[in-house]
């Protein structure tokens, strides 16, 4: 979000984290200790494990977006029907509003005496965990839909179930997409966590195995993958975005485009 | 009116929520064993608290959520400060920042042992981790969002730019960083807990872990709870702190939106 819009390279940015490499590498060859891995070596763990990393790359994401997809499915319809039937809304997000400040790993306990430490109980708290962000933009983005729009639909005949697919959802997208952009990065987050504690695959596991066999360099190897696997996610994210909804920002920019200075 | 009406809706979503858990334990849509009556987690929660038991572990969990925040608070609002002063340093941080967001916290934690100890400290530098990006990130947005006027008028009274920081841009950026730091409180408790059921022998993630794999479930539901309401408490908290300071900006948007 904060790297420059035209597709010139951040020189102090790239310097920066160079110097950062290089001081750990400067760090890890004066301590000499096996809990501070050379940048070789963690480059040699890449490379050794590189088709292990990708298998247990594949659980993760695998069960992350499997969480996610979950979570948009039944957040984006029920966060529409509380937000348009008043009485439903109501009754129903208080008691969600009760859970929401529980993190979502917290959860996990719950899931693994019901579904066990399969890949079941770890999608469940995946999508536990991306459902309230979904359901809470889509809510209240649906509660504060212009009115004009919901009022001609209605003077054009459409019933209550036509307003929610053909009024409420297409104009209320891209305030929903804030909610499905925090949920994209809580995915990866909880899928970690959960293989972490959990353990049987996935790159959790792998950086538990790492940690029990003593090999650091393995753990930083897998937690260079993740954040790859993160830039990548949220890469993908803004070019599908700005495909999606490429209409809103055309209306933003013609909007904008008066009071630009 | 307006003062009460949160306090109603938090009931009004406690009795609803109770009332389909109790439907759901005494239908037996859910295997009796594993869900227990509301009856029985709440019997359980004393039990847990006269034994003293649950008060250890949340304190053990709210001492480092807090700390955490705190510190992670402190060092991300200067951080941001210099960022806002130099535009060398925003650029050289922004790659860093959007590759340390990115990675999970409680995935240093196994890592982080080797080199920390499994103590205190370990803890703190997770939720440090966990919490500092999200408020670094506001941070620099309210910084650099001061509205042009205040700071023309600023600079035409010959105001220094430290100046200008700090009694202008700083106040006008409160509101923003507020926002930051509770993004980063739940961050904060979800690292607390996630780290305390990976390797910690306190606290209530631990105690989460210990009942479920022990089968005292309705314990477990208990322990839950009380994490739920340490959130509740923790929000709340932090929305007295921040009352006095951004109040001017509550009733500027309140002004504007009657």
């Amino acid at each position: 979000m904060t790297t420059s819009k035209n597709s010139s390279i951040n020189v102090p940015g790239a310097l920066f984290l160079v110097a950062l490499i290089l001081a750990w590498e400067v760090l890890a060859r004066l301590n000499g200790t096996p809990n501070m891995p050379t940048v070789g070596a963690v480059i040699g763990s890449l490379w050794r494990d590189a088709g292990l990393l990708a298998t247990e790359a594949s659980y993760t994401l695998g069960r992350a977006l499997a969480g996610l997809a979950i979570a948009l499915l039944a957040g984006i319809p029920l966060g529409i029907a509380f937000g348009r039937i008043k009485l439903l809304g109501d009754l129903a997000m208080p008691a969600f509003d009760l859970l929401r400040p529980l993190p979502p790993i917290a959860i996990a306990p719950v899931a693994m005496i019901f579904a066990g430490t399969g890949t079941a109980a770890k999608v469940a708290v995946i999508a536990y965990g991306c459902l309230f962000p979904i359901l809470i933009t889509t809510f209240d983005a649906v509660r504060t839909t212009q009115p004009q729009l919901v009022q001609s639909a209605r003077a054009l005949g459409m019933n209550r179930l036509e307003i929610m697919w053909l009024v409420d959802f297409p104009s209320e997208l891209p305030r929903m997409m804030t909610g499905v952009r925090i949920s994209l990065a809580l995915c990866l987050l909880i899928a970690v966590s959960t293989e972490l504690l959990l353990s049987s695959n996935g790159l959790g596991a792998y950086i538990m195995r790492a940690q029990q066999l003593f090999r650091i360099a393995d753990g930083l190897a897998a937690l260079v993958v993740i954040a790859a696997l993160g830039l990548a996610i949220s890469r993908i994210y803004a070019l599908v975005e700005r495909r999606l909804l490429a209409w809103h920002h055309e209306r933003l920019a013609l909007a904008g485009g008066g009071n630009a200075a | 009116m307006s003062a009460l009406r949160p306090v109603f809706r938090f009931i009004l979503g406690i009795a609803i929520f109770a009332l389909v858990w109790e439907a759901v334990a005494r239908t037996g849509l859910a295997p009796q064993n594993l869900f227990p009556t509301v009856g029985e987690i709440g019997r359980a929660l004393v039990d847990l608290s006269r034994s003293g038991e649950l008060w250890t572990a949340a304190g053990a969990t709210l001492a480092r959520a807090a700390l955490g925040l705190a510190i992670a608070s402190l060092l991300a609002v200067l951080l941001g400060l210099a960022a806002t002063m130099s535009r060398k340093i925003r650029q050289a941080l922004a790659p860093f920042v959007d590759i340390c967001r990115t990675l999970p916290p409680p995935a240093l934690a196994p890592l982080l042992i080797f080199a920390l100890g499994l103590n205190e400290r370990m803890f703190l530098a997770v939720i440090v981790f966990a919490a500092i990006w999200p408020i670094y990130v506001a941070c620099v947005a309210g910084f650099g969002g001061t509205e042009p006027l205040p700071l023309m008028t600023a600079r035409s009274f010959g105001a220094s730019d430290r100046w200008q920081l700090f009694y202008v841009r700083l106040p006008s950026a409160l509101p923003s960083i507020f926002t930051g730091i509770r993004v980063g409180l739940g961050l904060s408790l979800m690292a607390t807990i996630a780290t305390e059921m990976i390797a910690g022998s306190s606290g209530l993630g631990f105690l989460l872990f210990d009942t479920a794999f022990s089968l005292r479930i309705p314990e477990m539901y208990a322990t839950l709870l009380a994490a739920g309401f340490l959130g509740v408490l923790f929000n709340a908290a932090l929305h007295l702190l921040k009352q006095p300071l951004v109040s001017w900006h509550t009733l500027q948007t309140e002004l504007i939106s009657s």
